[in-house]
Formats: structure tokens, sequence, C-alpha cells
């Protein structure tokens, strides 16, 4: 993105001499033109480069608010606080000027397959752009698979074969998508992904060999993520393929979609491997079933263990949950955290000290209290059945 | 009828398994379960889920029918000894909100309150509470279910919630918000284990010695022979293996003893009498010293350091090495009289005239005999260990037996060894696993050639040329309740022949010489369990002759006792020195690659016919880096965890 364009727009009042006469008027014209502009199923928000955005129904709110995993305070607070500051396009520790820029070096350095992980990161995230913008789709199968049970599974099956480890559904809560990438993402439904960064490499760590974890992440994300929604069209749905960069906060989506729980730094656990995979995602246009938010007592867990918070070289993972736009969490200070990633070979101390992702949950699991487990059989129980009155 | 139950909790083979309605618990825990992990004890059984029936384990002879009831799962739960009630009456709260989903203004109350006993915020009004609200008539099956289990678990444990509430402890070490860390928890004494591995890490050894020192003043001795309740609480244990705590807490005292000082208060002109040189009286009469008190020791034997002294063998714990601690206390000034035994060499009134305030900390030094089977060759144990260890007797039996499963049995029986023993077998009720002796113990006497004749008790003696000892089965050792209450197979019994049994069946303390208006329990003084004073103003008691105990025990005991009698006589606490800094830096990252580093120590061979040290100390890279596997759980956080607001 265009830094200078930000400032400047963010900033209404810089350089240019405008009256407050002139400011006003402006923005009036350019709220009429807005709402002339926009359907009923959409609302508008603030963004930082156009003053105002719009965006649509937010079919995966009621989902967030449900979920007890996600710790979302207050309410009002929250939904202010988007509306008023949405999430930016980059995490804002890409906008220090003063980072190293050194993460293409890093892959030359470190990768045995350097050039194979370049082409895909770049060949797919320039499909991708063009995809969201309408351009160059592959064709949708006429005949449509009309059961979605079936379909999921398929989806799932078809996914896992190509090495993802982490797989759920849910709706897209657009609180928790990057600003001016609303457009893009047209339909509701999202299938998550996560594509596991070997133990071995991660392993390797404080000293990487033959390859750097996040980028192994993202490569075979970029390399499969278009495999996927290719299944997808021949099963007759429309789809778009989603990237593995920030703009979809999957963090939560992934908790939303029963994936795992948030750890201490704020990423989600996974029972499968850890916090040592990379998500990416498919937008679907069917209404798959979605996949309920599940307790694994990954909170539990990290309370009686906080390796990672003790272990960061930064300081950038905080101790206790503090008051946050309405939420209660730990805040990584992104700033910290990236001065690590740039300068100790992308830094991953949280995930190598980590037992969950390092030793494994069922050993996580037999150490924490055994009633705990009842956590991860609620399915077991009818809970209407147990509401009912006597 | 059969059904389909899923056996879950600290049992050793968890799963699915067709059970018929007619089966007991206990069955089920032996049979298909595999008994309980690590040998660990039942303390609450649960079937049905989390809102099902709870038992504990003196109802473990229930049948699933007799329990089921409308149970809503076919789940069997087994909860071990380390199951905290509070912390499980927090999880269905949170459980109820949360997963149930029934999250009414009654839940979240009794949430708040629950959390409230396990932060340690609460008083018995808050019980009373929880009580009256969860008693009555509720709308649904929901909360019909919710309250039983309650009710169940506030009864059955009420002892243990009362603790949270009173004491702020929480046992088990599972409450965060009533815990430092799982080991500091779990050590009687409460030494700041992270904090002086911290220090270990950056060579601090001197300040980490001086930090241990703030709770024990022997921990160099304790750091070879202390049973180590912590590394069995050890959070690293529970995830991978323990840290060392022992060791790195030897190492550090060695490092730091030679040429060792410490400060102390100007004298108060106060005079306190300690009966007994053993861990409680040393460790009281090193806190009152340093706080200002003129401390006299009577101490009956010639050596010091009691059950230290002549009941640990010199190959855990040579006595220079009690000397060395000793002088660090001597240090504060405070007199040690040796070969004054009371009652005989000065009378009990008399030092409680001559001292404003008297502990008697004279031990257990009694062994238990079997009536009806005087023979000179049949011995306690604790006189047999005393000999050796004070009397340099160098004499046994070709063929030993000992009779006992403890850790003084265990020292009978390595020492029978080094003296010459040709065949030394030790007989127990219990079984190998269940063994109160150590494991380590268990080990290494298996190495060094001894039997071990596990679930026999005895039956006879018959004295002739030699000892014709007629052992039977021991069918159970404990009843449900896990008291002592053996059962015996009167017609399955073995016979051994030897030349000497050594009897270690417990010992008992010898108070005859105190005044008759000090109240005694089973010939052990009683003590108020917070003051620790006796019947008699001014005269308090700890170690095993009030408690019998391990030697950390007695220590922790020995610091309360200095604190209860510092401020019976009007003091201000006790001085421990100067605050000590823990450092916090970044942990190593690659820690989960780093194995346990045990201590080197002498193989088998080398050890039998001498009393040489078995274990050896780390060297300092090993130190380092069994220091660098601490997971620094006192750093971590200690508030509860969020519970969302309704919507």
């Amino acid at each position: 993105m265009n830094e200078s364009k930000t400032t400047k727009a963010y900033h209404l009042y810089s350089e240019e001499k405008e009256t407050y006469g002139d400011i006003v008027k402006q923005w009036r014209k350019m709220k009429k033109g807005m709402k002339d502009s926009t359907g009923e199923d959409r609302e508008m928000r603030w963004s930082y480069s156009n003053g105002m955005f719009r965006y649509f129904d937010n079919a995966g709110k009621e989902i967030t608010d449900n979920n007890p995993y996600v710790n979302i305070v207050d309410l009002e607070e929250f939904d202010l606080s988007i509306l008023n500051h949405p999430m930016p396009v980059d995490p804002p520790a890409f906008n220090n000027k003063n980072r190293l820029n050194f993460f293409g070096s890093l892959m030359d350095e470190y990768s045995d397959n350097a050039e194979w992980q370049k082409k895909h990161l770049t060949e797919s995230f320039e499909r991708i752009m063009k995809e969201a913008k309408g351009k160059d789709l592959p064709p949708v199968a006429e005949k449509k698979e009309t059961d979605l049970v079936k379909l999921k599974s398929e989806i799932i099956d078809y996914a896992k074969s190509l090495g993802f480890v982490s797989i759920g559904v849910t709706k897209i809560d657009r609180r928790f998508v990057s600003v001016e990438v609303d457009d893009d993402l047209i339909y509701d439904t999202m299938i998550i992904m996560g594509y596991e960064m070997p133990y071995d490499v991660v392993h390797n760590y404080p000293n990487p060999k033959h390859d750097t974890p996040a980028y192994y992440g993202y490569s075979h994300c970029a390399r499969y993520v278009h495999d996927v929604a290719d299944f997808i069209r021949a099963k007759g749905h429309d789809c778009r393929a989603r990237s593995w960069e920030g703009f979809i906060k999957y963090s939560v989506h992934a908790v939303n979609a029963g994936m795992g729980n948030f750890s201490t730094f704020g990423i989600c656990h996974t029972p499968e491997v850890g916090t040592r995979l990379k998500y990416c995602s498919v937008i679907i246009d069917a209404e798959l079933p979605l996949d309920k938010p599940k307790d694994f007592n990954i909170e539990e867990f990290c309370a009686r263990c906080r390796m990672c918070q003790k272990s960061c070289p930064s300081g950038a993972i905080p101790k206790e949950e503090h008051r946050y736009r309405g939420t209660m969490k730990r805040t990584t200070n992104h700033i910290k955290c990236f001065d690590s990633m740039a300068s100790m070979h992308e830094c991953v101390r949280c995930i190598r000290v980590c037992p969950i992702s390092m030793i494994g949950y069922e050993n996580a699991m037999d150490s924490l209290p055994q009633y705990y487990m009842y956590n991860l059989e609620t399915e077991n129980y009818d809970m209407e059945e147990l509401k009912k009155g006597r | 009828m059969n059904n389909r139950y899923s056996i879950q909790g600290d049992v050793n083979n968890r799963g699915s398994n067709i059970l018929s309605a007619d089966r007991t618990f206990k069955d089920i825990l032996l049979k298909e379960a595999g008994g309980m992990i690590e040998n660990r004890r039942v303390k609450m059984i649960q079937i049905g889920g989390p809102l099902g029936k709870c038992i504990n384990n003196e109802e473990i002879n229930l049948t699933i029918g007799q329990l089921e009831g409308d149970a809503m799962t076919k789940d069997i739960y087994y909860f071990s000894n380390l199951l905290c009630p509070v912390d499980y009456l927090r999880f269905i709260t949170r459980y109820m909100i949360r997963e149930v989903k029934h999250d009414t203004d009654r839940m979240r109350k009794l949430n708040e309150l629950v959390e409230k006993i396990a932060q340690g915020q609460s008083t018995v009004r808050d019980l009373e509470d929880i009580k009256m609200m969860t008693a009555g008539s509720v709308d649904t099956k929901a909360d019909e279910l919710f309250n039983q289990v309650f009710n169940t678990v506030m009864e059955k444990y009420e002892d243990e919630i009362m603790e949270h509430i009173d004491d702020r402890k929480c046992r088990n070490g599972i409450c965060r918000g009533l815990i430092v860390s799982q080991c500091i928890n779990a050590c009687p004494a409460g030494i700041n284990i992270p904090g002086y591995v911290e220090l270990m890490k950056r060579d601090m050894h001197k300040e980490a010695y001086a930090l241990m020192r703030q709770e024990n003043p022997l921990s160099f001795i304790c750091g070879k022979v202390c049973a180590r309740p912590c590394e069995d609480r050890c959070r690293r244990r529970e995830i991978e293996s323990t840290v060392g705590v022992r060791a790195l807490q030897r190492f550090a005292a060695s490092a730091a003893l030679d040429g060792y000082e410490e400060d102390r208060l100007p004298s108060n002109g106060k005079s306190i009498g300690i009966i007994g040189a053993g861990p409680g009286g040393l460790t009281s009469a090193y806190y009152l010293a340093r706080s200002g008190y003129d401390v006299t020791i009577y101490e009956a034997e010639k050596h010091v350091g009691g059950m230290l002294a002549f009941g640990v063998p010199s190959y855990r714990l040579p006595y220079e090495d009690i000397l060395k601690e000793v002088k660090t206390i001597e240090a504060h000034g405070v007199k040690i009289l040796t070969e004054t035994r009371v009652g005989v060499d000065i009378e009990f009134d008399q030092i409680r005239k001559s001292h404003d305030a008297v502990l008697v900390a004279s031990g257990c030094h009694v062994g238990n005999t079997l009536p009806g089977y005087d023979n000179p060759n049949v011995e306690t144990a604790a006189s047999f260990l005393r000999q050796v260890r004070l009397e340099d007797r160098k004499t046994i039996g070709k063929r030993v037996l000992v009779v006992g499963g403890g850790d003084v049995s265990m020292d009978a029986l390595r020492t029978s060894i080094r003296l010459g023993a040709e065949t030394a077998s030790l007989v127990s009720l219990e079984s190998y696993e269940e063994m109160p002796a150590g494991m380590e113990e268990r080990v290494q006497a298996v190495e060094e050639n001894a039997e071990l004749l596990n679930g026999w008790g005895v039956k006879d003696l018959e004295f002739a040329d030699e000892i014709t000892v007629t052992l039977k089965e021991c069918t159970r050792v404990f009843d449900d309740s896990y008291r002592f209450s053996p059962h015996y197979n009167e017609d399955n019994t073995r016979e051994i022949k030897v030349d000497t049994v050594i009897l270690a069946i417990g010992q008992k303390p010898d108070l005859s010489y105190l005044p008759e208006d000090i109240n005694k329990f089973r010939g052990f003084a009683s003590v108020d369990k917070r003051t620790y004073e006796t019947s008699m103003e001014g005269v308090f008691a700890v170690g095993d002759a009030s408690k019998p105990s391990i030697a950390i025990e007695a220590i922790a005991g020995g610091k309360k006792a200095a604190s209860s009698m510092d401020r019976y006589l009007g003091g201000r606490g006790l001085y421990t020195g100067k605050t000590i800094e823990i450092p916090e830096s970044p942990l190593k990252i690659t820690t989960w690659d780093d194995p346990l580093t045990l201590e080197n120590h002498l193989e088998a061979d080398a050890r039998k016919g001498n009393f040489r040290e078995i274990s050896h100390e780390y060297t300092l890279e090993e130190a380092k880096l069994e220091a660098s596997r601490c997971m620094r759980c006192d750093r971590n956080s200690r508030r509860p965890l969020l519970l969302t607001p309704r919507r």
C-alpha cells in the first residue's frame, strides 16, 4: 500500500490549504455519494483512505458475539471501536519505516526451495487478487452438488490429502476483516485451512536449516489453496481462494470454527499441531454446515504454562490480559514482535518453546486435572434436554 | 444388563468397555482400568458426565446399577488424590454457563463465589451462601443435577474447602490464585524454588543459598536427603520430566557454604531453651538466634543432627556435612549442650525456669517391637542404625531380614549389606509399587542385590540356632478409606531362615521427661496446629515429637514454631535477612530437548561393603543445564480466567 497516500487521507487537514467549510462541504458530498451508491444490505464505516467505507451485513457477528471463547466483554464498545477504527490493511508494525526489509533474502539464505516458494507465493497471490476483482475466473461446473454435508466432508478430505492439517467452516465476521477488503469477500461462508509448519523446521531453531517455518507455511498455503478452490468449482459451487496474508483475521475465525482456542500469544492453538501452522481460506457460495466453537482446555493449559511469554526475547507477549477495544485479551505488541521476527530469522521462539506445539496436545491434556476433559465431549450431552423444566 | 461405558480420568487404561450393571467401581478400576496412574489413591468417582453422580473412595464398592439412575452419558471418571474440590466446583459452574449455556443469575453468582474461594478472598459466609443457593427446589433438570453434584462435593470434601477459606491454602496446588508455583506449594517449608534456580543460572550461589535459608537453614543437608515432595508436583514433571530440584539445592548450598556469613539482629535479652538438636530444633534455634534471642539446645547424644545423624546412614549423608551446616547456626550464638539428656542430666522444670520459652523437639527414637518375640537377634531399626552410626558397630548376622516397607527399612537393609550381610531381604506388606519408601531407594537396594519380599507379613518367629520366620500372604494393606488395615491369607505361608531380624515397623517418642500436665496423645505431644503450643504455657513442641514425618516437615514446623514463640514473647516477626530480588530473563527455548540430568552415583559393586557416599554433586555445567530446565511457574499469572459476560 502507498504509505504517503494513507497518511494524507487519514489526516484530512494536511498540507493543502482548505478552510473548515470546504472540508465540511466535501464530506457531505462524499457521504451523499456513498449513500446513493449503497444497497440496503450494506452498512458504512470509516476507512483510512476513503473516509467512509461500506460493508455487507455481518453474518459472522452472531457467532463471535455468542462464542464464549472470544472474550468480548463490552459488545457495544467493541462494535463502536471497530466502526470508527476498523482493522488496518497491514498490521501496524508493517508501517514502521525503520524495519529491516529482509524477509526476501531470508528465504534465499535458509530455504532449500527458495525459488519454488517465491514462485508460488507470487503467482498464487496474483491469481487471488485477480479473482477477487472478478478477472480470469475459472469455470464452475454446471452440475451442482446439493448435499452440502457430503460436499463439506469431501472438501475436508481433499484439503487434508493436500496436507492441510486443521480445517473449519464458519461465517466471516466482517469486524475482523481489514478495511477495504470487504468488497473482495463476496460470500459469507469461509473454509479456513491451516497448513502445518513441519516439526523439524521449527525444531532447528534458533539455528534454521533448510527452511524457515513461516515461509514454508505461506508458500504451501499458496501452492495448494487454488487446488481446493478448483475442487469446489468442479462440484458446481463458486468460490474464491483467499490468501495467507493478514486481511482476514484468521485467529478469531478459527476459534469460531471450533478449530482451537486462543493461545497465550493470541494465535489459534489447534489440537493437531498447536500454533505450528499458517492459515489460508476459501470463501464459498454454498451454505455449508458450520462448525461450532469448542473448548479445548487451551486456556487452562496455557494459564499453567506461559512458556512463550517467559521466553519471548522482545517481551512482546504480555503476562496479563488487559482491556482493549471492548475485549479482554493479551494483545501482542506487534512492533516489538516484528523487530524480533525481522532480526532473528523469523524468531518463532514462542512456537519452539510451546509444549502443545512441540510435544503434543494429548500430552498437555494429560497434565491437567482430568475433569476438564468433559469439555471435549460436550456433544455427548443433550444440552436442550437438560435445560427443560422438570 | 450390559452397556458400553467410557472409562476416563487418572487411570492407566482409559477407553471404552462393555460392563454389566452389577460391577463395582473397585472391580472396574482393578480390571478394566488397570488401576490408578502412578499408584495414586482414588479420591472421587463420577458416573454420567460432569453433572453425574459423585462418590468418594469409601463408596467404591457400589455398583454401576446402584448409582447410575438416569445418568446422561455412559462415562465413568476416576479422579485421583490430586483432585481439588474447589477447582472442580469452579469447573462445573463454568461448564454450566459456557457449555450447557444455562446462563442464569444463580450460576453467575455461584461462579463468582467459588472463584472467590479459589482466589483466597472468601469468608465462611460465602460458603454459607453457596450452601443456601444450592439447596431447595429448582426448575430444570440441569439445575437439579448441578445441585446434586455441588452438594455432594461440598459435603464430602468440606475440610479441604475450608482449608482454602481459613488457611488460604490449596493443598494440591491446583488453584492458581492460592499458590506461587506448584513446587513451592508442595514444599512443607515453602522454599522459593524457582527463585534459587534462577539465581543459580547466573552463578549467584551465595544469594541462592541465602534465599533457601529464608525458609530452611538445613538446605545443604536437605539437598542430600530430602524426600522432595516438590519434585512430585513439579509442573514440568506433568508435561515431561521433573527438574532436579534437590540436586540443584545441594549444588548451590555446597558452593555457597564455604565462608558463608550472615547478619543478625542485636540481642533482645530473651532466652529460649530447645530440647533436641534435630532438624526441628536446629531450625527453630537458627531463626530465633538470628532474630536476637539467646538460644540453648539440650541434646542427649554426643552428636548433633537428631534423626539426620543417627537415622540416615552415612552413605547418604556423611556426618561432616551435618556439622558444616550446624556451624552456620552456631555462628549466630546458639549454644548446643551435647550429652545432656533431659530427665537425667537436667530436669525439665529447671530448663523451663531458666528460659522464657521452651521448645520440645526431641524426636521419635524408640523403635516399635513385636511383643512376645524378645531375642537378642531381633532388633529395631532405630537402635541398629544408631549403633552403626554412633557406636561404630561393625557386625551383623550373615542372613538379615528387615521387616517394613518404609525409608527406615531401606536404610536398615542397605546398612546391613554394607556391614557384610551375605543375604539381605526385606519383607513388606505392600507391593513393590505401593511401598512407602522412595523409588530411588527401592531401585538402589535391588541393585545392591537385596531381596524384596513384597506382599507378605510376618506370621511367626521361631528361635533356634537360626531364626525361622514364617511369612503369610498379605491380601490387602489399606481399606477403602486408605486406613491401614491389613488382611492376610493365613493359609498361604512361606518360611525363610535368617540370623538377624530388624524391625522397622514404626517408632514412638520417649517423652517421659515431660511433666504430666503437658497433654499427650498416643505418646506424642499434643499441640495447637497453628501455634505449636502444648497445653503448658510457653512450652512448644515440633517435629516427630508431635507428629512423625519427613525431615523437611520438621524443618517447616521448626520455622513456624519459632515464629509462634517469637509472637508469644512479643517479638515483631523473625528476621530472615534482606529481601533477595529474583531476576527475570527469557527462558531457554530449546528446553524441551533437555532431559533430566541425574546426579552421578557409584556403581552397585563399588557401594557394597563400605559407607562411601553414593551420589556425586552436579558439575557446574550440569547444574546450569538443569537450572535452565525450570519453567519458572512463579512468573505465571494468578488471575482467574475470564468468563465472558452474559449477552
